[in-house]
């Protein structure tokens, strides 16, 4: 019957049980509403995004800490930030959706809160395209069933044309810097890694174990890439610049030390096709450094 | 000159009213003994004689100089004192430990020389330790560790002698040794002052001593004007039986 | 007591460490590229590698190294006690809470050193301050002191982490669990080590005796209150400036004196050194194991001189007591 149930929410997602709708969110869960949520509550800033995108920021009573886009998120009361979730003012809003994130939120205050009978939808977008499945599922569960259809078509129509432009071009090496202190990547698994590839870029530690490797400076050297990429608030401090010294680097001998605009690519929403654009446009430049043979 | 000369002295005991006043010339020569029950200021007064503790009163002076007044370097090159205690948080050899004895001898990077760890060597032999001088001190019996540290304070060639309780943890045989060490010492031009516990030492051996009584009051003199039955039993609070050897000093025995 | 061997032994370790530290990486660059270097016929990759990245970052760690066995060796000193290590008056506390704050208001990073280095010596000036307003000077109310002091700064490390955005976690976690490797000049280190020891050295047997007792030091003719001050403030320098380089890494300066005066002996003039040495040492080769034990990753080198540390403190504690 589960099996069933869940080939059928593949082929129909948001299938109606008789008045109530029911997804599957991404950790293979099934939540289950009597009707489209009316109170809900955001706890990462992607999510919050995810509902603006949707036209449901109506439905949002309250959102976690870093819900700084669109501007107007930052009105909505703040209930904790993803490690440190405030249970009570969560409660106080009485929310009858939950909208988490996965790996952000701390498991045990979600299970708390799903204790409490209200329904938790976890997302976990580990590839590009479960964007667009979050679209989908949020639209169902916020009675946008058909906007969420839409934007989810729209936002996977740009990631193939994206991909069919730059997936094949000349491979660029690439090293993709989270942090500079200290320095860490990301390993082949990350979104960020997977947004390189579309753009005909590799990541030059996609091999490593860990999904946030922290690094040994010399490793960065040993392995030359072609770019290094950083992403940096405008007129802050450059993360980059430990690497900017060192002469005999393809990357810094070419000028590819880039930086990118913050928050895009680490932020699941439709926005990061944005930042992929943007990565894609930088590797772009990257080929045109080239030198002629 | 007198060497050390207390004057209307009087020691300042945490959490007691301080003694009466007390007043004493200690001369080049003399063995003097500190006698009092338990926890009545031996050792404060020991340390206030020795320039550790202020005087709540009164003054103390050593060749006829204020005694806050002297540099504790050249100060010790005068005074030695043996504490009661020695913590010994760290490792350290016998021959080591000796020769702190010298500090006040030697300038900041001045190694100590053949001559300084000879007069140790010396020193530990006359308090029966030859031949440990590598042992570690946390090897050494408690009896040992009290001999060490009196050659210590042989290795220190003082001119004065502040001797805290030393026939402690000593044996017969190395308490009378200590004490003719004492004895040799004294007759060398030394003086020696030691708090005891024992009056029968104090009768054989000393030729002067302190009474610290426990209500406070103090006196000092000459052993045998000083040490009466009477006077005693009021020191300790107990009833005594003084008996009389012939050409001999006498014995205290307490009665039960 | 195995004096001279020991020494020998200090004194090739020592070298040892720096040009194993200078052979090993996540790179391939090796022994050969020491030698072509000494040549002058390296790659520049090679030079690069080995002159840039690896030689500071050597020199770092052992500069800190040598520096955190000191002050271990000449608190244990001032506090007659052989289990103090140089955060036991709390200056790493307070070099945390400097370098988190920093971290927390989102100033540049080039400002860490120097908060961590204020917050140091701030936390030593306080718990000074607070040990000498109660009177006498002494050792257990040092202690007592220093140990409420960090306890106090650990509550503020904790509510500076639950106040911080998730983003800035792992550059404070990693700078509380001491890590050499953040782009760190070895110069004050090491500059402060051959202060230390130049300034110490001759005090070495005045430190021999405040180690029996600070009354039993006086009574030989130490000026025990001047030297407590001055043994207080190197250790408390030495420490700051160790935590400012790397961080805060635990055991090096509670292990290495200990271990040696097993060895040698307390003698000051020899201990003092031998720690610098075996110091430097072991936090370099520490530092080497956490650039490569799982390269290109690299583990926090605190991390690496704990898990050497306490099996050694163990085992010296339990043969001691037998």
């Amino acid at each position: 019957m589960r099996l069933l149930l869940f080939l059928l929410t593949l082929i129909f997602p948001g299938w109606a049980m008789a008045e109530g709708v029911i997804v599957l969110d991404d950790t293979g869960r099934e939540i289950r509403l009597e009707q489209p949520a009316e109170r809900v509550i955001a706890l990462a800033p992607h999510l919050t995004e995810l509902v603006f995108e949707l036209g449901a920021e109506h439905r949002l009573v309250a959102v976690g800490a870093h819900s700084d886009y669109p501007a107007a998120a930052s009105a909505l009361p703040q209930v904790g930030s993803a490690q440190r979730l405030d249970i009570e003012s969560i409660l106080a809003q009485s929310p009858d959706l939950v909208l988490a994130w996965d790996s952000g939120n701390v498991q045990r205050a979600l299970r708390q809160l799903e204790s409490h009978g209200i329904p938790v939808y976890r997302s976990e977008p580990r590839r590009l395209e479960q964007v667009a499945d979050n679209l989908r599922a949020l639209g169902v569960l916020l009675g946008r069933r058909d906007s969420g259809q839409q934007l989810a078509a729209a936002f996977e129509e740009e990631l193939g044309r994206l991909g069919r432009i730059y997936a094949d071009r000349a491979p660029v090496a690439v090293f993709y810097q989270i942090w500079d202190q200290p320095v860490m990547t990301v390993n082949g698994e990350h979104l960020i890694s997977e947004a390189l590839q579309l753009c005909g870029g590799r990541n030059v530690f996609a091999d490593l174990p860990r999904l946030t490797p922290r690094l040994d400076a010399e490793a960065v050297l040993e392995r030359d890439p072609e770019v290094m990429l950083a992403s940096a608030e405008p007129g802050g401090a450059d993360p980059l610049a430990r690497w900017r010294g060192h002469t005999g680097l393809t990357a810094t001998e070419r000028g590819n030390l880039l930086l990118l605009p913050p928050d895009l690519l680490v932020r699941p929403s439709s926005r990061v096709l944005q930042g992929v654009a943007a990565l894609c446009e930088a590797l772009h430049q990257a080929r045109l450094r080239r030198p002629v043979h | 000159m007198a060497l050390l000369e207390a004057h209307a002295l009087q020691v300042a005991i945490p959490a007691r009213p301080s003694l009466m006043p007390l007043s004493c010339v200690l001369e080049a020569g003399e063995r003097w003994a500190i006698l009092g029950p338990n926890g009545v200021g031996k050792t404060t007064l020991l340390h206030t004689l020795a320039g550790l503790r202020q005087p709540a009163s009164g003054s103390v002076s050593l060749d006829g100089e204020a005694l806050h007044g002297w540099r504790r370097r050249r100060l010790a090159r005068r005074l030695a004192l043996l504490f009661q205690e020695h913590p010994d948080p760290f490792p350290s050899t016998v021959l080591e430990t000796a020769l702190i004895g010298r500090h006040p001898y030697l300038r900041a990077w001045e190694p100590e020389s053949a001559e300084d760890t000879r007069i140790a060597r010396a020193a530990l032999a006359r308090v029966d330790l030859a031949g440990l001088e590598q042992r570690q001190i946390q090897t050494l019996s408690g009896g040992e560790r009290r001999r060490l540290s009196l050659a210590s304070v042989l290795t220190q060639q003082p001119a004065l002698y502040l001797l805290d309780e030393p026939t402690n943890h000593l044996d017969l045989r190395h308490q009378v040794q200590m004490l003719s060490v004492l004895r040799e010492e004294a007759d060398a031009g030394a003086c020696i002052c030691m708090s005891l516990h024992d009056i029968n030492i104090a009768v054989a051996f000393c030729t002067h001593v302190i009474l610290l009584f426990p209500d406070g009051g103090t006196c000092a003199g000459p052993t045998d004007e000083m040490l009466e039955t009477r006077v005693l039993e009021r020191l300790y609070q107990q009833p005594l039986e003084r008996i009389h050897r012939p050409g001999k000093p006498p014995v205290f025995l307490p009665l039960p | 007591m195995r004096v001279r061997p020991t020494l020998i032994a200090l004194a090739l370790i020592a070298p040892a460490s720096l040009l194993l530290a200078l052979a090993v990486g996540s790179s391939d660059v090796t022994v050969s590229a020491l030698w072509s270097l000494l040549r002058s016929e390296a790659t520049p990759f090679e030079r690069l590698v080995v002159l840039d990245l690896r030689l500071p970052r050597a020199l770092a760690a052992f500069g800190t190294g040598a520096l955190l066995a000191l002050s271990g060796a000449l608190l244990q000193v001032l506090l007659r006690n052989p289990l103090a290590d140089p955060y036991v008056l709390g200056v790493s506390g307070g070099a945390a809470v400097g370098a988190l704050l920093v971290m927390l208001l989102g100033l540049s990073g080039a400002l860490v050193p120097p908060a961590a280095f204020v917050g140091a010596l701030g936390s030593t000036l306080l718990v000074f301050g607070l040990a000498q307003a109660a009177g006498a000077w002494a050792p257990e109310r040092l202690i007592l002191t220093g140990v409420v002091i960090a306890a106090g700064w650990g509550a503020l490390i904790s509510l500076i982490l639950s106040l911080s955005p998730d983003t800035d976690l792992p550059a404070m976690l990693y700078w509380l669990m001491g890590d050499v490797g953040q782009g760190a000049t070895p110069w004050p280190a090491l500059g402060m080590t051959l202060l230390v020891l130049v300034l110490a050295l001759p005090l070495g047997r005045s430190l021999n005796i405040l180690a029996r007792g600070g009354l039993q030091a006086e009574v030989l003719g130490v000026s025990v209150r001047g030297l407590e001050w001055a043994v207080y403030l190197l250790a408390s320098l030495a420490t700051a400036v160790a935590v400012t380089t790397a961080g805060a890494i635990g055991f090096v300066g509670l292990v290495v004196p200990h271990m040696l005066r097993l060895l040698i002996g307390n003698d000051q003039r020899l201990l003092l050194p031998a720690s610098a040495l075996l110091g430097g040492s072991l936090l370099t080769l520490a530092d080497t194991l956490a650039r490569t034990v799982i390269a290109p990753e690299q583990l926090p080198v605190g991390v690496i001189t704990a898990m050497l540390g306490v099996p050694v403190f163990l085992y010296l504690l339990y043969r001691s007591r037998a």
